[in-house]
């Protein structure tokens, strides 16, 4: 699929907006030019993406047509995807507060919950609001929880959350109102890496139970 | 060593943008006014973003436990050192045991105390700056309180200078904020523009750096259908349904859902960290290319005395 200036949007001197392309070829889009290293941002939307470029280096023409021409912008909908990550999750227990009450809420024993999760194909729709904190899509309409009425001003760094249909995942700790039902036990920041966070938009994902040791 | 005598309202330590992260969630953070904190570093021969203390509406005091040369600018205040007036835009020497007060903001916001030797902060991902609610960078990632030591190193000697007259910002408590229409733009009726672009809105007490709001007697309507969540940048001016638009800073959030109806042109992005509640803020509707061409024009006036663009 090509993208046309129909595609974009230029805000302000800084800022363009590329929106209306399918969900596979937008996320090859933002991948290309994150990868260009010519924009000094390039942030994922659900249905867009926003890319950030040095006003005192381009003026918005320029900038559109460098979005235009960047090589690998008319490959899109040729896509390598980002290979899967498997999650490894504790359920339940102190990690998980809400684990009795959501299996409670959905009448779902503990063990139907976990597979319900495990069984999902899940993808990363986008990063953040907070610091590394993952939208994760895919759950089955059956585990749809509403948030807390009251977010908690600490969760802990690692958990794993339920909520609005979503699966969400805390790589720092921070304020949150999601359901926590577990915790992750793979890295998901490491701020000396040169990635420092585990997860990014359009990747795919797997949740499986820790096995009890 | 600097400690913190008074920490006022908020003082952090602010330093560099932390770029390229907000796809992880992370903002830029840095100085919310980032021509003042350019302007304070110019004055002890230091980069535009050696990590500074950015202090708030209250202001702040220090004493400098060794001597070195500071700056203060941004909001218009009164500065005393040892209990005598000190000027600002001016390079001040310091002694050991000296003390520098820096009054409440007449005009503007926030201001910025550079020194001519490195504060110790904590980086993370590659800045110094301070991020509140993420707790990271800056002085244990918090906000400064009285008794705080913040280690200095690599003091030099520096030339006294004084910024230029004409290169001082002035703020006042009437903000004129130019703009250029967002993804939701066209969703706001006639009556929504005539509030943002000619009565203007008023800053609320939410006011933080993360964003400020904004409120008049009547609400700003946007009746932009649902939308999907969005990046959003430093600028970027969203209305929620109740009607009062506010505008994002530098600790904003990366991603929102409410409509995007307006982004701050780059040249005038400084001035949002100015903003002070209470303050009257109207916008003013700019082209893209009008944008580009008033950065240049900006950075022409400045680029004989700051030593790299920042702005």
């Amino acid at each position: 699929m090509a993208l046309t200036e129909d595609n974009i949007n230029v805000i302000g001197d800084d800022l363009i907006r590329v929106a209306g392309l399918p969900g596979p070829a937008l996320r090859t889009l933002v991948r290309a030019l994150r990868a260009s290293g010519e924009w000094l941002e390039v942030v994922d939307g659900i249905e867009d993406c926003v890319a950030q470029f040095e006003p005192l280096r381009w003026r918005p023409d320029e900038a559109v047509r460098h979005l235009l021409s960047s090589k690998p912008v008319n490959e899109i909908g040729s896509d390598a995807e980002l290979p899967e990550v498997c999650l490894e999750v504790e359920f339940g227990g102190e990690n998980g507060p809400d684990f009795n009450s959501v299996c409670d809420e959905l009448k779902l024993t503990e063990q139907e919950l976990i597979a319900a999760i495990c069984d999902a194909e899940l993808c990363v729709d986008i990063v953040g609001f907070t610091p590394g904190f993952a939208y994760i899509s895919g759950l089955p309409e059956v585990l749809t929880v509403p948030r807390l009425k009251e977010p908690r001003k600490r969760v802990p760094a690692g958990s794993f959350g339920i909520a609005a249909g979503k699966c969400g995942t805390y790589a720092l700790e921070g304020p949150g109102g999601w359901l926590l039902i577990g915790r992750v036990v793979n890295r998901l920041f490491n701020p000396k890496s040169e990635q420092p966070f585990l997860l990014s938009a359009g990747q795919k994902v797997r949740v499986v139970r820790r096995s009890e040791v | 060593m600097i400690e913190v005598l008074n920490a006022g309202l908020q003082t952090t330590i602010q330093a560099g943008i932390r770029g390229g992260h907000r796809h992880f969630g992370v903002p830029g953070s840095g100085p919310a006014d980032l021509l003042s904190m350019s302007l304070a570093n110019r004055l002890v021969g230091a980069d535009a973003i050696q990590p500074a203390f950015e202090m708030s509406l209250t202001g702040a005091s220090f004493r400098f436990h060794s001597a070195m040369m500071v700056s203060v600018t941004g909001a218009e205040a009164s500065l005393s050192l040892n209990g005598v007036e000190a000027p600002m835009h001016a390079t001040v020497p310091v002694a050991a045991g000296d003390e520098l007060e820096v009054a409440p903001a007449r005009h503007g916001c926030r201001s910025y105390l550079a020194i001519s030797g490195r504060l110790n902060v904590s980086e993370f991902l590659g800045s110094g700056s301070t991020y509140l609610p993420g707790g990271f960078g800056g002085y244990e990632g918090r906000a400064l309180k009285a008794g705080d030591r913040i280690g200095v190193s690599d003091v030099r000697s520096v030339e006294k200078l004084e910024t230029p007259h004409e290169l001082r910002p002035l703020f006042n408590d009437n903000v004129l904020l130019q703009a250029c229409p967002s993804s939701e733009f066209e969703f706001l009726n006639e009556d929504a523009q005539t509030i943002l672009f000619e009565e203007g809105l008023k800053a609320t007490q939410r006011s933080s750096r993360m964003g400020v709001e904004l409120s008049g007697d009547r609400v700003v309507s946007c009746n932009a259908p649902e939308k999907q969540s969005s990046p959003v940048f430093p600028g970027s001016v969203q209305c929620p349904p109740e009607g009062k638009p506010f505008i994002l800073l530098a600790d904003a959030q990366t991603t929102g859902g409410y409509p995007h109806i307006l982004q701050v042109i780059r040249s005038d992005r400084f001035q949002l960290g100015q903003i002070k509640p209470g303050a009257r803020v109207r916008f003013m509707l700019r082209t893209p290319d009008d944008a580009a061409d008033r950065l240049r024009a900006r950075w022409e006036a400045y680029s004989d005395w700051l030593l790299s663009p920042v702005i």
